[in-house]
């Protein structure tokens, strides 16, 4: 049973995340029905799985809300500001008693949901007499449907009696309901219908195929044609079993059909068999079916082929719900099967076994498909927290006094679910700066003939083995002399530093910068800048500030596709090696004593005309031992400027399962993990960008 | 309660064909009414064409009128049409009743099924 209310707990939790978005949405399309519809359907599933699973609490406040969406879904009710505003309370409250159950969390007030669903009902029209009464078990029973039961596809033949209509029935009405059943389609048979000369115009001349395919069973079918059992021929068939039985989309042959139907006797059939042509057209041509019979068919079996499809279709959707831990695990162990296959392959070409050089390939073969699969199980469309912040901007917008909107673009770019969930807090913090700092307030911005609704538009796209992310907004932009000034008032830089804006905007990032004038509730007080850049550097991303003054500000994150495992440069220094992250590798280049000399004791070197600083990396580990003659720079690109990294041989590529390295190790700086190599000794993970800031910052303080 | 009122409007010189315009509702009360009006229009004219633009309901007798006239304008070799099936009320009908479709019935050699035009 635990399991089962785990597995609730999961699913409602996506539903509310799905409501959010859908009511935000709806806020600003109040008339989409498509909308209130999913609304009413989160509402729905949360509240039935809630009884079902002993929150009574959750059902029964869940069911007010739904209540209300019940009437906007009829249309009794428009979609307000005031509605959205409540029913995302509810939604928070129902997370609330989420989050409480099973002793998890405070537990929610009473009073609070008292108050919801009171301010819900105040916004109920008044019903007119019984009216409301009246419809509900009607609308509602038609809807109910019992979930889980497979849609089974029946033929219905309906032949009422001529006198039917005379007796008070409405055969539309019955197809009506009929229809309420589930996907259906009608064929009118009009055969029998008379001539105007001939005709009783009160007596029914028609009788109907209908192709129903419904979760309700046959039970419910009968039961639409209840009272007039005794006044018509009523012949039900289960044509497709809901796939027990079939195999592939394909249904019966049109003759098959009507032979089935008692249309078409098997002897005509095979007659026209033996002919060979379109089977309907020489049925009709040669006058043994009529046209209207044959459609019927072909509508059949049109239907049943398209439930089918569908069928599969869904069933290829279908997915299982595993707890991450579990793929983490996965995760993990393909990263040590990826180290033993590289031990494999490196063994195997030591020796001349072409026996086990061909057992090697293959393996690596397979552990990389393996990986890249393994990999992409973690990867989730980013749009989940794109949703949560479209709330994060509304409230703030409220509480700031300022009217903006959020856009979003890419929601469906995939990431690794480890790097989404660390990069919220630093995208609240970037979209918080945005709303508080950037976009200025409507007088403001009409002011400086803007329009005074300001947009902060997040987007994300792939970029080879990266995610760009993007923060756009349409504010005032970063003044860039009062960052000069206060970075030069802190000490960051020196007064007569000619630096580019790019130089300037970073330093933001410094810890405890703020040029705001005034703290409010959102931002301002200088923590967190710094701390985004962290979040970022642990993620091995980088970020990147373009601002116009004015105009608005665009912050880049850019983010490695996974943490897991990354393609990286392996070098070696002295008898250590270490790892270079490839994706901010420009290019390796040869440093000899020469070069070394004539670049007077600056670590400059000179690459195709251009100087490129680099960083001796045996002298900044303090490792022992003579460098070799020729000396490798391997060049970086970080944050915009080429640094070079000075190493006594470059491996080469090498696939790199990274390790945290221990507690014990978390504050040495310049290195941010480590892996194991094939023959089994340890690499450690450079930190490009740190290193380079140690430097930059050492040079800074000479 | 709107009743049903038909109309019947010449159209054209030589060879005319007479129009009728129906109003209100096509349901089983009106039946004789709208039959006897149907033939009546036969009888008379050449050619003959029903606007239902007016209709406020329409039930399965009225429906099949529709058809049945079709039926006797072949067997008297006459022209019949019908203008207004757009109308809400009875395109609604004809889809639910599953009177619209692919192809005529058997009787339908001149291929002017009114109910061609696809369903659902």
């Amino acid at each position: 049973m635990d399991a089962h209310r785990q597995a609730y707990k999961e699913e409602a939790y996506e539903l509310l995340a799905e409501l959010e978005t859908s009511l935000l949405e709806l806020e600003e399309t109040p008339e989409d029905m498509d909308l209130i519809s999913r609304v009413f359907r989160a509402m729905h599933t949360i509240k039935g799985s809630g009884a079902m699973f002993g929150f009574d609490d959750i059902a029964t406040f869940t069911h007010e809300v739904e209540t209300v969406f019940d009437m906007v879904r009829n249309g009794r009710m428009t979609v307000t500001r005031d509605l959205v505003n409540l029913t995302l309370k509810a939604r928070d409250l129902i997370k609330g008693m989420l989050d409480a159950s099973d002793g998890g969390a405070e537990p929610v007030e009473g009073r609070q949901a008292e108050e919801v669903i009171a301010g819900l009902r105040r916004l109920v029209p008044a019903a007119p007499d019984g009216a409301s009464a009246k419809e509900a078990p009607v609308g509602g029973g038609a809807q109910e449907s019992k979930g889980g039961e497979t849609a089974v596809t029946y033929r219905i033949r309906f032949v009422p009696s001529p006198e039917v209509t005379v007796n008070g029935t409405n055969p539309l009405l019955l197809l009506a309901e009929l229809r309420q059943l589930g996907h259906c389609r009608t064929v009118a048979q009009m055969a029998k219908v008379p001539r105007l000369e001939e005709i009783d115009p009160e007596h029914c001349h028609v009788f109907w195929d209908v192709i129903l395919t419904t979760n309700r069973g046959i039970d419910a079918i009968r039961d639409v044609f209840i009272f007039i059992e005794d006044d018509c021929e009523l012949k039900i068939d289960v044509i497709d079993d809901g796939g027990v039985l079939d195999v592939d989309t394909d249904y019966k042959k049109l003759g098959f059909i009507l032979a089935e139907r008692g249309d078409l006797t098997r002897q005509d059939m095979e007659a026209i068999l033996a002919k060979q042509k379109r089977f309907g057209e020489l049925l009709v041509e040669q006058g043994i079916v009529s046209p209207e019979k044959v459609e019927s068919a072909l509508i059949e079996q049109q239907h049943v082929k398209e439930v089918r499809k569908e069928r599969q279709v869904q069933e290829s959707a279908s997915s299982i719900r595993v707890p991450a831990e579990k793929l983490d695990l996965l995760v993990n162990l393909v990263g040590e099967l990826v180290t033993v296959q590289a031990r494999l392959s490196q063994t195997a070409a030591g020796r001349a076994d072409a026996l086990l050089v061909t057992i090697a390939e293959e393996v690596e073969r397979l552990t990389n498909e393996l990986r890249d699969t393994a990999l992409n199980i973690r990867m989730l469309p980013i749009g989940t927290t794109f949703s949560k912040f479209k709330r994060l901007v509304r409230d703030l917008s409220v509480e700031l006094g300022k009217d903006i909107e959020m856009t979003t673009a890419g929601a469906e770019t995939e990431l690794d679910k480890t790097v989404i969930e660390k990069l919220n807090d630093p995208l609240v913090h970037l979209i918080r700066n945005s709303l508080d700092h950037g976009i200025e307030r409507p007088e403001e911005r009409v002011a400086a003939g803007k329009p005074a609704q300001g947009t902060v538009h997040l987007a994300a796209v792939h970029s080879g083995d990266s995610v760009l992310i993007t923060i756009t907004d349409d504010g005032k932009g970063l003044d860039r002399e009062a960052i000069r000034a206060k970075g030069i008032e802190r000490g960051l830089i020196p007064a007569s530093a000619e630096l580019s804006d790019k130089e300037i905007f970073s330093l933001i990032f410094a810890p405890g910068f703020s040029t705001a004038k005034t703290v409010t509730s959102v931002s301002g007080r200088g923590v967190g800048m710094d701390v985004v850049k962290r979040a970022i550097d642990a993620l091995r991303g980088t970020i990147d500030i373009q601002s116009e003054r004015g105009k608005g500000t665009v912050i880049t994150i850019k983010l490695p596709l996974t943490l897991a495992i990354i393609e990286s440069l392996l070098v070696k220094i002295g008898s250590d090696c270490f790892v270079l992250p490839l994706s901010i590798v420009e290019e390796c280049v040869e440093l000899t004593r020469e070069n070394v000399r004539s670049a007077h004791g600056r670590n400059l070197a000179t690459v195709r005309d251009q100087i490129v600083p680099y960083i001796p990396l045996r002298e900044r580990f303090l490792i022992r031992g003579e460098q070799p003659e020729i000396e490798q720079i391997v060049i970086t690109r970080v944050g915009g400027t080429r640094v070079g990294f000075v190493v006594d041989h470059v491996i080469g590529e090498h696939q790199t399962v990274i390790k945290s390295l221990g507690k014990m190790y978390k504050d040495i700086r310049g290195l941010s993990g480590a892996t194991i190599l094939g023959d089994g000794s340890v690499a450690l993970i450079l930190d490009i960008p740190q290193l380079a800031r140690d430097v930059e910052l050492e040079q800074m303080a000479r | 309660m709107d009743g049903l009122t038909i109309t019947r409007e010449e159209v054209g010189g030589e060879n005319a064909t007479l129009v009728l315009k129906v109003n209100g509702e096509l349901t089983i009360p009106f039946a004789g009414e709208f039959s006897a009006a149907l033939l009546d229009a036969f009888d008379a004219a050449g050619r003959v064409r029903v606007n239902l633009e007016g209709v406020s309901a329409v039930d399965i007798t009225g429906l099949q009128l529709l058809c049945s006239a079709h039926r006797s304008a072949y067997g008297r070799e006459k022209g019949f049409g019908v203008e207004g099936l757009t109308n809400p009320i009875l395109d609604e009908a004809a889809c639910l009743a599953g009177f619209r479709r692919h192809v005529g019935c058997a009787v339908d050699v001149g291929k002017s099924c009114i109910w061609i035009g696809g369903y659902e």
